[in-house]
């Protein structure tokens, strides 16, 4: 069965039934977005496994919320929002994770972490698959503020709200992600250049 | 040159996992988890309120009775406590519930962890040091299986994830009889149960290592069977399946979750049905059946005729409710097999006249051939006799 995500009345017809508990609407929809959502999980977590149980909670959290649904924006838009927020809220447990003196900080602001242009062209030709796994070389503080700044667009005063932390914070740890991603990208090209990628 | 930020969104945007149908059954495995500790709250729940309620009334009655019969309070008051006891009991109940589980949701959580804990100090592990140190305690290995849980017939890939001398000798054991000396082996289990597999590695003849995996459970599968069964142009379809717990009919867009469904067809052709029954274990099978359905062309033919003029029954022709929607083609034999009638349209009639003659045929039987086309372009051959009668 294929299904118009762009078509408001297909959509209606899959949400409605999936809020009633037809079990095969709700696979078509679990399906439907699964792809797209592991890769928002994989992004927050270090592994599948982590990421896995993000998407089995966010999904958990979609069927129970779809009834509020109000079929404004795009469906997908609108998961995507309850898979972000499942994420962080799971990061949001691990407090320690963003702790640093102010003089840490201080020095942070000062560093480079500009890619250089032929840099960004080996980037280019990385996988998308690639790129994730070294996303989740990047330790749980640099991950979680790189994505919600660089992929969800979120800005540091938001940063800071979300995770409870200052935004100095925020801005160190996303200028210290950026380093370290530009390394790992360095360091597997570098491993992996005779094959290709 | 593109920004950094925007080669990351522009290739992460553009990307997505192949969907894995365990992800699926682990998920439904986790919602029907979660609604079963929701009924025993809301059941829970309802007990308590119920056993208040009985509370209240009690208390109300005893205090009526005390009114008019002037009985001392003290014969009441015992009841009443071991009431809200009981309530309170109830209420216990539940938090050691959800407590238990989320202990074994931890409990899972440490296994993992101790699983990858097992595989890092395995990895700095040095092997050839291992032969002069009593060897049972040295070996750790990390066992991992595709999948636990599955339907019937269900295949398991059982891999070691370390590396171990060639010399090593393996054991594996399934649950159900069967076994492999396979390094990294592949089963089918056939048959629905639960099943412990085990693995036993010897190195020089030294039992090295011996573990028991997690229960793998294998589910049977319900058995998909539909009966068909065309009336006129309505197609009736009927659940036979056996050992499920729900189905779903699929035809073309629609998802019909009935027992006995039917639909109207309005045109000859191959129609596609899909039906999925699916057992309380999530496992599903799915039977098509393609039906050959041929639709007829509702068109009422008389067997006789009165062609005198008197307007009743004078003449002949195919009688159809809206003859907008439909081409007829009409021959018109006498016994000896001579034509004395063929047009077209719709309506078409015979006036009972011989066209080469143009004189009133006579009261006999007559032949026809009617041949109607439709809108859709169903065609339909009809034949048979008709009598005129003077």
């Amino acid at each position: 069965m294929k299904i118009d995500w762009q078509d408001t009345e297909s959509v209606r017809k899959i949400v409605e039934s999936c809020i009633k508990g037809d079990r095969l609407s709700q696979q078509i929809l679990y399906k439907a977005f699964y792809g797209k959502m592991l890769v928002l999980c994989m992004r927050y977590s270090k592994n599948k496994e982590e990421a896995l149980d993000i998407l089995q909670d966010g999904f958990v959290k979609v069927f129970e919320k779809l009834k509020n649904f109000e079929f404004k924006g795009s469906l997908e838009g609108w998961i995507r929002k309850i898979m972000v927020n499942t994420a962080i809220d799971s990061i949001r447990k691990r407090k320690d994770i963003f702790t640093k003196t102010e003089e840490e900080l201080e020095q942070d602001y000062f560093i480079d972490n500009t890619f250089e242009e032929q840099e960004l062209e080996k980037l280019i030709m990385l996988k998308a698959d690639i790129i994730i796994k070294l996303i989740q070389n990047l330790s749980p503080a640099y991950r979680t503020v790189f994505n919600m700044y660089v992929i969800e667009n979120m800005t540091h005063a938001e940063i800071a709200e979300r995770l409870n932390i200052s935004i100095g914070t925020s801005k160190s740890n996303l200028a210290k992600a950026k380093i370290r991603l530009r390394e790992l990208v360095n360091n597997y090209i570098n491993t992996y250049h005779h094959e290709t990628f | 040159m593109k920004r950094f930020e925007d080669i990351i969104n522009e290739k992460l945007n553009n990307f997505e996992y192949p969907f894995e149908e365990t992800a699926w059954k682990q998920f439904l495995r986790k919602t029907r988890i979660k609604k079963i500790i929701r009924t025993s709250i809301v059941t829970a729940t309802i007990a308590g309120i119920g056993s208040l309620i009985f509370v209240y009334f009690y208390y109300i009655n005893t205090n009526k009775e005390q009114i008019t019969q002037q009985i001392k309070n003290e014969n009441y008051s015992a009841p009443k406590n071991n009431d809200s006891i009981h309530i309170v009991n109830i209420n216990n109940n539940i938090s050691k519930q959800t407590l238990k589980k989320d202990l074994t949701e931890n409990k899972t959580k440490s296994n993992n962890l101790q699983e990858t804990i097992q595989e890092n100090r395995l990895s700095s592990k040095n092997y050839e040091t291992n032969s002069t140190i009593t060897p049972e305690n040295n070996y750790q290995f990390s066992i991992s299986t595709s999948s636990t849980i599955g339907c019937v017939p269900h295949t398991v890939q059982f891999i070691i994830d370390n590396e171990i001398p060639k010399e090593a000798i393996f054991y594996w054991t399934f649950g159900d009889g069967k076994f492999s000396n396979e390094k990294n082996p592949t089963y089918t289990y056939n048959k629905p149960g639960k099943y412990k597999a085990s693995l036993k590695i010897t190195l020089n003849e030294i039992d090295i290592f011996e573990k028991e995996l997690p229960t793998i459970e294998v589910n049977p599968r319900p058995i998909a069977k539909m009966y068909y069964q065309q009336t006129g142009n309505v197609i009736k379809l009927e659940n036979k399946s056996k050992q499920y717990s729900s189905i779903r009919w699929e035809y073309i867009d629609s998802t019909i979750i009935e027992n006995t469904w039917e639909f109207k067809i309005s045109k000859s052709g191959t129609y596609s049905v899909k039906l999925i029954a699916e057992n309380q274990y999530g496992c599903t099978d799915t039977i098509i059946k393609n039906i050959d359905a041929i639709y007829y062309i509702p068109i009422q033919i008389a067997d006789a005729f009165t062609p005198d003029g008197d307007g009743v029954n004078d003449l002949f022709g195919p009688q159809v409710l809206d003859y907008n929607s439909y081409n007829f083609t009409m021959y018109i034999y006498t016994k000896t097999g001579k034509c004395v009638f063929e047009g077209k349209g719709s309506p078409i009639w015979w006036d009972g006249t011989d066209k080469d003659t143009k004189q009133l045929c006579p009261a006999d039987v007559y032949f026809y051939k009617i041949i109607a086309t439709d809108n859709l372009a169903n065609k339909q051959e009809f034949s048979g006799k008709i009598k005129l009668l003077r």
